[in-house]
């Protein structure tokens, strides 16, 4: 109680409201909080003033009848601060000054102390009164202020006792909701896991033989939640037919060995498509160890099992294309040892598959080839480099053939060494046609040098006896000719003729055989050089024939000069044989054309039957009698072979206007430069 | 002119394996009235021989000018230039080149033994002419050829 009471004083003399302004129960109802604010000792101070104005007012009025009366407020102003004991001594205080004014009034003066006397007592009396009324009073408001303070306090205490609770709840009940919220995820996530692994769960229960379906496994069957099954029979009719009997076979095995089952079967959706699910499950026993329970899952491996169903058809595939294909096949592991052949192997060494693995295929390769083939072989593995060998294998039949193989490092899955897989291929028939057509051309390149040699030599040694033939008769015609008649010298004349056109063609015919034999290197050749020295070896047969010889600027080509000169030399002078009646007029150009140069030989002349265009390229080939156009037949042919040896054509044709000829050929064309462009 | 300037007459060495163009060339000269000694010898060996001075040939002249045929027996022509040229006595011999053949290859082999020329025999006995004219004015005539040390 000290402490409340100092709490209370302390409250009292501070006139800080307590409890923040909150409500007091009971406290002092109506009372002014003004009294409050005025201090203890402005309190004191009032009622000794008080007390004192009173008792000098009592003094000037000695026989006054009721200015005791006036003592009373200050008593009563007191009795708000103090407590009983004090009021009583107040009370005690101011008797003692009504007597003392009494005192004062009595002495010196007669007649009115009596009536003064009993007015003083019955003040004293109505002070005591006073005093203890007040005092009585004060008690009782004291009394329920204590009462109220304990009854704050008590509330406090209960309020912070509720509030304690309060929290505890709320805090509860905030766990409580966060432990749902995680209950609710969780199960979303399963949710969301089944149904993304497509996964369901399920559980039988044995006793009531009752089936529960997780949501995902009931979206599995693609039934609607009515019609999913509620007992095994149900579940079972669902299975796909062919798959029944293993099911049930598994289902019931796990439940009589109370051990796990795992299956893959198929089920029939109501709209009658057919899914692969994988099963597992599990017996859960009751502490008597008798089942109770079978709880499992499903999944649907269809897309799984699609996948896994074609790579294995694919695999299949291409082991059987590989077996199939129409080429050796072999496969070696990393340490050279062969495990695999296809069917064209097996089939061209007519040995089987047992035979030849690891080393076995060697014994089919021929003797003298073994040991390099085996060397290189295992060489290229070492390196582990693709490698291309040529060797002879026995044929089934008992022949070698010349193979080629090829083979190349394989990796693994993983990328690492998976040895090397090889195909061959019966290089035989292509050997064999090599070879024929090699001896062939070798035939072919002796036969044409013979050929070539035959005609260089017979025509040089046909000039020998020609030469004596010619020359003996021209001294007889020289020296006897006058001894002769004239029959004579016609029969002398014409045998010289004929001689003389009998050289004319050996000397072609060598040229001809010459071109074959004479393959120079080309050189880049001036064209219009090589025409000026063609112009100048028919400059006889110009001059004679009155020919005008136009030309245009003439590229550069590769060629061989001489040779370029006999063609220029012997179409000019077709140009100028073939003449009409015309004074002949030749015109040698040349164009540019994609790839090559078109160089031509224009003339005025008789021109030639189209119809005998190829023809007149040919050896000894002739449109006119020797008598009207004298010649051998063979200066075409000689240009044609020129031309072609020089990569290029040789044509005719008919000018576009008037009569006359058009020959043309192409040359390939030198590095182009811009001179020649613009040249053409 | 068919002298040389001693006026003595030309010794000319034909080496020719074919009597009748022995007979032939004898004819042309004689046309050309080239006065001449003309001596005649079958194949290559008895050219060396007779320019050597050895065996059956111990007396022979030494000739002014040598007539080649390429094409002969046991030592043809290729090989009797060749020998001649490479001869310090007698690479100073002029050698012409007579012969039919008109093969590129035979003209420029000859002239990269030195051969002092080069002529195809023509069939026709004019050009034939004309040409053992050119080698009289030439070789007979125009040239100073060097004269015979032993003589």
């Amino acid at each position: 109680m000290p402490s409340r009471a100092a709490h209370r004083e302390l409250r009292r003399q501070m006139a800080v409201p307590e409890d923040g302004g909150g409500s007091r129960v009971g406290s002092m109802a109506g009372k002014p909080r003004g009294d409050r604010l005025i201090g203890p000792l402005t309190a004191l101070a009032l009622v000794v003033g008080m007390t004192a104005a009173v008792f000098t007012l009592d003094l000037f009025i000695p026989r006054g009848v009721a200015v005791w009366l006036l003592y009373i407020v200050p008593l009563i102003v007191a009795s708000r601060f103090y407590r009983g004991l004090y009021i009583q001594g107040f009370a005690a205080v101011l008797i003692v000054l009504v007597f003392l004014g009494y005192a004062s009034s009595v002495v010196g003066k007669e007649g009115a102390g009596s009536f003064a006397l009993l007015n003083r007592t019955v003040g004293a009396a109505v002070f005591l009164v006073c005093a203890s009324l007040l005092s009585a009073r004060r008690e009782a408001e004291e009394r329920l202020e204590e009462f109220n303070l304990a009854l704050e306090d008590r509330v406090q205490e209960r309020t912070t006792q509720l509030k304690k609770v309060n929290a505890e709840l709320v805090a509860r009940m905030e766990e409580q909701q966060r432990a749902e919220r995680e209950l609710r995820r969780r199960d979303a996530q399963l949710m969301s896991a089944q149904r993304m692994a497509r996964l369901g769960s399920w559980e039988w229960d044995l006793v009531s033989g009752r089936i529960s379906w997780s949501e995902e496994m009931s979206r599995l069957l693609a039934l609607p939640p009515d019609e999913i099954p509620q007992t095994y029979e149900e579940f079972l009719s669902r299975v796909y037919a062919d798959d029944q009997p293993f099911v049930d076979q598994a289902i019931q095995r796990a439940l009589r060995e109370h051990r796990q089952f795992s299956i893959d079967h198929r089920i029939v959706l109501p709209d009658g498509a057919v899914r692969t699910l994988h099963g597992e499950g599990s017996v859960v026993a009751d502490a008597a160890g008798n089942p109770v329970r079978l709880e499992g899952t499903g999944q649907d491996i269809t897309e799984r099992k699609r996948i896994e169903d074609a790579l294995a058809r694919s695999r299949d595939y291409y082991v059987r294309l590989l077996d199939e294909f129409p080429n050796l096949i072999w496969r070696a592991r990393p340490d050279g040892s062969c495990d695999y052949f296809n069917k064209a192997w097996l089939s061209f060494t007519g040995r089987t598959l047992a035979q030849e693995v690891g080393d076995g295929w060697a014994l089919g390769v021929h003797p003298d080839d073994r040991e390099h083939c085996l060397a290189d072989f295992h060489a290229a593995l070492a390196r582990r480099e693709s490698f291309v060998l040529h060797y002879r294998l026995r044929y089934h039949d008992g022949s070698y053939h010349w193979i080629v193989v090829h083979g190349m490092p394989i990796a693994g899955l993983e990328g690492e060494d998976a040895g090397y897989i090889g195909s061959c291929y019966d290089n035989e028939q292509q050997r064999r046609a090599q070879e024929l057509v090699e001896e062939q051309a070798r035939a072919l390149i002796s036969t044409n040098a013979d050929l070539e040699q035959f005609a260089y030599v017979a025509s040089h040694d046909l000039q020998e006896p020609l030469r004596l033939v010619a020359g003996f008769l021209g001294l007889v015609e020289r020296r006897y000719a006058e001894k002769l008649d004239s029959d004579g010298r016609e029969f002398v004349r014409y045998a010289v003729d004929g001689s003389v056109r009998l050289q004319t063609l050996i000397s072609d015919l060598l040229a001809y055989a010459r071109l074959g034999r004479m393959a120079r290197p080309f050189r880049p050749v001036d064209c219009s050089a090589a025409l000026d020295q063609a112009l100048t070896n028919l400059q006889k047969v110009l001059d004679e024939s009155g020919a005008a010889v136009h030309r245009s600027p003439l590229p550069q080509v590769m060629g061989d000069e001489s040779q370029l000169v006999q063609v220029f030399q012997n179409l000019v002078g077709n140009a100028v044989k073939f003449r009409s009646s015309e004074p002949p007029v030749v015109s040698v150009g040349a164009r540019c054309e994609p790839g090559h140069w078109v160089l031509t030989v224009e003339d005025n002349g008789i021109g030639i039957d189209p119809a005998h265009r190829e023809r007149i390229f040919g050896l000894f080939q002739r449109l006119h009698g020797r008598e009207a156009y004298p010649g051998t037949g063979l200066g075409l042919a000689i240009c044609k072979r020129i031309v072609e040896a020089h990569g290029g054509h040789i044509g005719v044709e008919a000018r576009a206007a008037g009569p006359g000829s058009i020959f043309w050929f192409t040359l390939p064309l030198l590095e182009q430069t811009k001179e020649q462009r613009q040249l053409s | 002119m068919s002298m040389d300037p001693q006026g003595k007459p030309v010794e000319i060495l034909l080496v020719e394996d074919n009597p009748g163009d022995v007979r032939l060339t004898e004819e042309v000269l004689k046309e050309q009235k080239v006065r001449n000694t003309l001596h005649t010898v079958g194949d290559g060996e008895e050219a060396m021989a007779f320019l050597r001075r050895e065996g059956k040939f111990k007396n022979a002249p030494r000739p002014g000018l040598v007539l080649l045929d390429l094409n002969l027996p046991r030592k043809d022509g290729r090989e009797v230039l060749a020998e001649i040229k490479k001869d310090e006595d007698l690479k100073s011999l002029p050698v012409v080149i007579l012969t039919t053949s008109q093969a590129e290859e035979d003209v420029l082999k000859a002239y990269g033994l030195h051969a002092n020329c080069y002529i195809t025999k023509p069939v026709d006995l004019e050009q034939l002419i004309n040409i053992v004219r050119t080698i009289k004015d030439f070789w007979l005539t125009v040239v100073s050829l060097p004269s015979d040390g032993a003589e």
